[in-house]
């Protein structure tokens, strides 16, 4: 559904790092998120496959659904972008 | 079996780094070798778990510095050589030297491997034959035990305490079906562990991770 997976996804550091420091991933790719903000990691371990629903941006509210679905990537639906932003699709 | 592909909680690896731009493949072997494997599943001689079985029976420090396809490649020559559908003379030169099984069937052409990458992952569920012994909400502990051969629980999930927090379906047990057992389908769930059950106390206390678990995997606390 979302493609081949990228090489940093079958890598040693994402899949050890995941489970035990999931904020430290988050940070590698630039986010950086407060203590209070609970992070819940999906380990896949059947077939079952979790897609992340994004987080609406702010200012989006009179956007229609194509649009923004334009903003979201792949990174967005693994879970390691929190943050889309209006200029990003731009 | 604790191979190098059960990476959970390993330390020392470095940062993740995302190549921009990543093109499919960063090497032409790397397309052949993965449409060699589609291909020869379509012969029908192993299922997804003895797959991912094969491969996670790499020495650990081949299956850590291999290249990622190159861990697909070693695990199909294994099955092969396991079914006798190859001598490790033909891999060693490339020619030929025994037929194939006569009822063997074809292995997928070229122009039909696409198709059959993207329908991988065929359904897992099976057909109900009990009924859950597990309910959402329920408290459960992990078995610890460290099996030679596939399992899909973790080492850092084993002997943690968690709770049920969806039932997914009756499914093939891989625990099973991995090590040539057959399907032996059961009852799989969500279960969440709360980060420090299973990171202890410098994980932060918000946190937590589920894993999906087979019914055998869990006792009731």
């Amino acid at each position: 559904m979302l493609g081949l997976p990228p090489t940093w996804y079958k890598s040693p550091p994402y899949r050890s790092k995941a489970v035990i420091d999931p904020r430290g991933v988050l940070a590698d790719f630039g986010e950086v998120l407060p203590d209070d903000v609970a992070v819940e990691v999906h380990d896949s371990t059947a077939e079952t496959r979790y897609l992340i629903v994004p987080q609406r941006p702010a200012g989006t509210d009179d956007w229609s659904v194509e649009k923004l679905a334009a903003l979201v990537t792949r990174n967005a639906m693994i879970g390691t972008q929190r943050t889309l932003t209006p200029d990003v699709a731009s | 079996m604790n191979g190098g592909q059960d990476l959970g909680g390993m330390q020392g690896f470095g940062p993740v780094r995302e190549e921009p731009n990543e093109p499919n493949f960063h090497a032409h072997w790397e397309s052949r070798a993965m449409a060699m494997v589609v291909a020869l599943g379509a012969l029908g001689q192993w299922n997804i778990d003895q797959s991912r079985h094969a491969r996670e029976s790499l020495n650990p420090a081949d299956y850590l510095t291999f290249p990622y396809y190159k861990i697909w490649v070693e695990g199909v020559e294994a099955l092969m050589l396991k079914r006798d559908l190859v001598k490790t003379e033909e891999l060693a030169t490339g020619k030929q030297v025994a037929s194939p099984p006569p009822d063997l069937p074809p292995a997928l052409p070229k122009d039909k491997v696409w198709n059959a990458l993207h329908a991988l992952g065929g359904a897992a569920d099976r057909p109900e034959t009990s009924k859950p012994a597990f309910a959402l909400g329920d408290t459960i502990k992990t078995i610890a035990d460290h099996p030679a051969g596939h399992t899909r629980l973790p080492r850092y999930g084993r002997g943690k305490t968690g709770t049920i927090t969806k039932i997914l379906g009756h499914h093939v047990f891989p625990d099973s079906a991995g090590n040539d057992l057959g399907d032996d389908p059961k009852w799989l769930y969500q279960v969440r562990f709360s980060a420090t059950e299973l990171w202890g106390k410098d994980a932060n206390p918000k946190d937590s991770v589920t894993l999906d678990l087979w019914e055998p995997h869990c006792v009731k606390t």
